[in-house]
């Protein structure tokens, strides 16, 4: 927003933002296109695209004189109003070949759907779906989209267990009415934790669903979801039925891993090559060409006739807490009180969290009894990622197991804390919840973890 | 013959684009552009941009681009994530975005209240984003201008943009950028349309050169400095050259691309006085014709699948042929529109066909094409989408010439001096804010602080080093273009009681005689070294006449302090009455010899290490005392 001054002489001269003006300042005249005013710029200052394509700010002073121009609009300014977002005539739609796959696309936001509006610079995530697929119109070679659906456009930090749900009934709606597979396309900073949740709440799947984001928005020549949208087409058309992240393997755009929806992590917050699977390998590899190279062999197949029930009953009422040095107990009270159904810890190494400091205000111990007497469920998952938890090895696990804290071996910390939502909305019963907990449900535990693994 | 500028209209402005030596502009890599050793690989593809559909044929685009596969070569400390698109941008370089400043300020141009940083579009594989980063940093005013020998030439605008990588080898359909160039800042100045004659591109270049040089943070040598140059004349278009980087050669460069036009200018009124109102080439497939050519260059193309299209130029015979600048034909000129499109070339009437073995062919084709003594023929050989492409390029060429000159921004050939097509000329770039990068607020007090870092010109030095150092002109002149100018300065300021003219003349004569005659790896030596020595000049333990001595020898053993290889190679200066001695005793060795001959005996025995004019008159009183 600019300051009250400028919008003043702005609305005294009838200038709107996109129209073009000029402005004079001690005999010198600049012209261009008046641009909001963006986040970071300062307001006492006008934004210009000038014919150049440059953007620049001036300063408005006493003497500035703000007026609209009549001279004729650069030719490049009025094809930057084609670019304008929300005119969606400019959109030519991709067409696809209906003998080809059928196959459906859910786009909920995210740098794969984002991209600068050229007029006024803006980042929007708003862009319509198909515009993403003008960056890819080689999809049409692979499947027949014949259904894109866009329930909400967010960011995917902005991702709550409600949209979970949504995108988890929207997968089986499309998979029992016909589509051979389905594409999530998601932002990539919450990307593992939907892909849990939909591994969780879709459990007899026997199609394949592929969830995929991007590093770099499709506004550049340079968009990685380009290649990931490609291979992720061809995943679904293939005969691997599961939810799976299917995104860069390395940082060339080469192939892509195809990595178990619970047994993957954001792990870099830029590269494309980000998703890694932990504590296992990945299921397998996928180029664009549609060669495939399976990796781990468990894997459910393809079952065309059977129908998905999305079960995404789900406790909100959870919480995970990272364990470091010197955390105070009193956050987990702070949780208790609220009357929290479930925390995942996320403890340190084999499962710890501190419970005998020399300052016994810092001890752990009484506030987990509390929790316990509480019914609340404790899950102790290894914020160390690798490797497995185990409650035996040193004394303070082995007190944490007394009080009833279930290990989750080496499941990842958020999908413990996706599962503890689902199991928690499933069932009450203590015994059963630990159960679960501790059943493979999703190919969240690896049966054993093999070396290779370690920094896949 | 020479061009009379002003009676053709002639019209140029130049941009000039330097590299800076202050570490890249939003990474924290190197700028010394090192494509040596170690290095990691990571091949791309470039896409058609989301938005893109309201000016560009998405499909065609991707089509062009998605048989192009980007290697690009990291060296070790030059390339990170950054330059990989693996990683935003940081914060732009500070010294950078003050050394433009500073430079804007310098020229007295307008420096905006704020700068933002855009994103330009490039999908040639040069910039692994597919932009380049780019911020105007000034606009001109009309106080904003060089005052050159042929009047004012005004700038017009300022900007900081990143580097785009440096293409190392072209294969195919493979294209390996070396990743060390990516980022390193470059001042882009553009100057007004103001330039009167190819002279005047010289000197308006240098002009700019030396007042960038009087920054310590611009990169020296080949390729660090690079003129684009905008020309049209009367009557014609504007076509950009991009990226020359010879300044003795660029007067040269611009009388060639005069010269193009007017070619271009002149056959357009040729073929309006034939009566050529419309060409109407098409092509033909005439790879029947071919089948059993003898012609070895045609028969393995076509058994690698290619076909043979031609077409006639109705009124075009011998004119590619003709030198449309010096060194090139107008035929090769037309064959790049080809090239521009994956084909090898092309062949056609005007050359000598026997030497393709295809006299018996062409003489089919003439009947086919149903053409006549004054027409051309042409052909192009290639797989079926490069030979239609290609040749449509080189028919939309033709019927161009009925028009005069194409708009186009053109690559230039260093080794002719030529410039050659490169792509049509781009309107004003589309750009975007990099939203990665935050705007900079510049304030009046910023501006003031910084200012107070402006260097002096190198303009200003030069009259200084006359006036004060008593440099003469050539001397004060050399030493401000020479790359040892700050070992100069350091060296005067704290050696007052040398002359300056001898410190001077061994950094401009004494080095580069050392280098071109004796071929002394003068690089070898640093500031410290030279510092040191002069320090033994200036305590009177080194005399001027023995200091090409001293560097060959420090050259060989660098391990040596200056105080060593005075003493261990006998370089002290001797005082006048071990010269005496040792004159005394040549004198006494040879009673017999002439004045002259002792001189010489003498002079090659204290080489040096005495004032050779005080040896002549020494002998000459010894000889004397002698005498008597």
């Amino acid at each position: 927003m600019y300051s009250k001054k400028i919008k003043d002489l702005l609305e005294t001269e009838k200038i709107a933002v996109g129209t073009r003006l000029s402005i004079t300042i001690d005999n010198k005249t600049t012209e261009g296109l008046l641009l909001p005013n963006a986040d970071d710029c300062a307001k006492d200052i006008i934004t210009l695209k000038l014919d150049s394509g440059y953007n620049m700010g001036i300063k408005v002073t006493g003497d500035t004189t703000i007026k609209k121009s009549d001279t004729h609009t650069a030719a490049d300014i009025i094809s930057e109003e084609n670019y304008e977002l929300g005119k969606k005539r400019d959109i030519k739609k991709l067409v696809f070949d209906k003998k080809k796959p059928k196959a459906s696309l859910i786009a909920t936001g995210g740098t794969i759907s984002s991209r600068v509006d050229y007029k006024t610079g803006a980042v929007h995530m708003l862009m319509e779906p198909e515009e993403i697929l003008t960056t890819t119109p080689e999809l049409k070679d692979i499947i027949n989209l014949t259904s894109i659906l866009s329930p909400f456009r967010i960011a995917s930090e902005d991702m709550t267990p409600s949209e979970w749900q949504n995108i988890a009934e929207l997968v089986a709606k499309e998979l029992n009415s016909g589509a051979e597979g389905v594409i999530v396309t998601h932002g990539t900073d919450t990307l593992h934790y939907t892909a849990a949740a939909l591994s969780f709440m879709l459990p007899d799947l026997k199609k394949p669903v592929a969830l995929v984001g991007a590093q770099r928005s499709p506004d550049r020549a340079s968009f990685d979801g380009a290649m990931n949208l490609v291979c992720a087409s061809r995943y679904i058309t293939g005969n691997i039925a599961e939810v799976a992240i299917v995104m860069h393997a390395t940082m060339n755009d080469d192939y892509c891993l195809i990595n178990r929806g619970t047994k993957v992590r954001k792990m870099h917050t830029s590269r494309r090559d980000a998703f890694r699977p932990i504590n296992t390998l990945p299921i397998g590899t996928i180029y664009a060409c549609g060669k495939l190279d399976i990796i781990d062999n468990h894997y459910k197949t393809r079952d065309n006739r059977q129908k998905v029930i999305a079960d995404t009953r789900f406790e909100k009422k959870i919480a995970m807490i990272h364990i470091y040095p010197g955390i105070n107990p009193e956050i987990l009270d702070y949780h208790i009180d609220k009357g929290y159904k479930g925390i995942v810890l996320n403890t340190t190494a084999l499962g710890h969290v501190p419970m005998a400091t020399m300052d016994k205000n810092l001890s752990w111990l009484k506030a987990l009894k509390r929790a316990q007497d509480k019914n609340m469920t404790i899950i102790s998952a290894s914020q160390t990622l690798y490797g497995t938890t185990h409650a035996h090895v040193y004394r303070s696990a082995v007190e944490m197991e007394k009080l009833g804290i279930i290990f989750v071996k080496d499941m990842l910390p958020e999908t413990a804390y996706v599962k503890l939502g689902c199991v928690l909305g499933r069932t009450e019963d203590k015994d059963e919840i630990k159960n679960l907990m501790l059943t493979d449900l999703a190919g969240e535990f690896s049966e054993k973890i093999l070396p290779k693994s370690f920094l896949y | 013959m020479d061009i009379d500028y002003k009676s053709i209209g002639f019209k140029c402005g130049l941009e000039i684009h330097q590299a800076l030596d202050t570490g890249k502009l939003f990474c924290n890599c190197s700028s010394a552009f090192v494509e040596k050793g170690e290095f990691t690989e990571i091949k791309r593809h470039l896409r058609p941009v989301a938005g893109e559909t309201g000016t560009v044929d998405a499909s065609a685009r991707f089509e062009s681009l998605r048989k192009r596969n980007f290697i690009y070569h990291a060296y070790k400390g030059e390339a990170c994530l950054v330059e990989m698109d693996a990683e935003p941008p940081h914060d732009i370089n500070e010294k950078a975005k003050k050394t433009a400043l500073l430079f804007a300020m310098l020229l007295n141009m307008d420096i905006p209240d704020e700068i933002h940083v855009m994103r330009k579009t490039v999908t040639d594989g040069s910039a692994t984003s597919g932009f380049q980063r780019t911020a105007l940093v000034a606009t001109g005013n009309d106080k904003s201008y060089l005052d050159t020998s042929k009047g004012k030439v005004y700038l017009e605008n300022m900007s900081l943009e990143e580097d785009a990588s440096k293409i190392m080898e072209k294969n195919g359909n493979k294209v390996h950028y070396s990743l060390s160039r990516l980022g390193i800042p470059l001042i882009e100045l553009g100057t007004a349309p103001d330039i009167k004659d190819a002279d005047h591109v010289k000197e308006t270049a240098a002009k700019i050169g030396s007042l960038l040089r009087s920054f310590p943070e611009t990169k020296r040598g080949i390729g660090t400095i690079r003129q684009d140059i905008n020309i049209s004349v009367f009557d014609g278009a504007r076509t950009e050259i991009k990226g020359w980087q010879d300044l003795s050669r660029i007067k040269l460069i611009t009388e060639n691309e005069v010269r193009r036009h007017l070619f271009l200018l002149d056959l357009k009124s040729e073929l309006k006085d034939k009566g050529i109102k419309k060409i109407d080439s098409v092509p033909v497939d005439v790879t029947d014709i071919f089948v059993n050519t003898k012609s070895r260059v045609i028969s393995d193309l076509i058994k690698r699948n290619a076909i043979v299209l031609a077409t006639r130029l109705t009124g075009f015979n011998g004119i590619l042929k003709r030198e449309i600048c010096p060194k090139k034909t107008f035929g090769r000129e037309l064959a790049e529109y080809a090239k521009s499109f994956g084909s090898n070339g092309m062949i056609h009437t005007d050359e000598d066909l026997s030497k393709y073995n295809l006299v018996h062919e062409f003489n089919l084709l003439k009947e086919k094409l149903d053409a006549c003594d004054d027409d051309l023929i042409l052909i192009i050989a290639e797989t079926k989408t490069i030979a239609e492409q290609s040749i449509g390029a080189v028919i939309k060429r033709t019927k161009y010439c009925l028009k005069g000159v194409p708009e186009e921004t053109r690559i230039p050939n260093h080794v002719t001096a030529t410039s050659s097509y490169a792509r049509p000329l781009s309107g004003a770039h589309r750009m975007y804010p990099e939203t990665d990068v935050k705007t900079m607020r510049i304030t009046s007090d910023y501006l003031a602080k910084i200012r107070e870092d402006m260097p002096e010109t190198l303009e200003s030095k030069r009259e200084r080093f006359e006036k004060d150092l008593k440099l003469n002109a050539e001397l004060a002149s050399a030493i401000i273009t020479s790359p040892h100018l700050s070992y100069f300065e350091t060296i005067t300021q704290n050696n007052k009681n040398i002359n300056a003219k001898d410190i001077a003349n061994f950094f401009i004569n004494t080095l580069s005689d050392l280098k071109k005659r004796e071929n002394i790896d003068i690089s070898k030596l640093s500031q410290t070294d030279f510092e040191d020595m002069f320090a033994q000049i200036s305590e009177g333990k080194l005399l001027k006449y023995t200091i090409s001595q001293f560097v060959k020898i420090k050259v060989k053993h660098p391990e040596l302090f200056a105080t060593e290889i005075i003493t261990n190679y006998d370089l002290a200066p001797l005082t006048e009455s071990e010269v005496k001695d040792t004159i005394n005793k040549i004198i006494i060795d040879n009673p017999k010899a002439p004045m002259g001959a002792i001189i010489g005996m003498s002079m090659s025995k204290l080489k040096g290490r005495f004032d050779g004019k005080m040896i002549a008159v020494i002998v000459n009183n010894l000889l004397l005392k002698n005498k008597n």
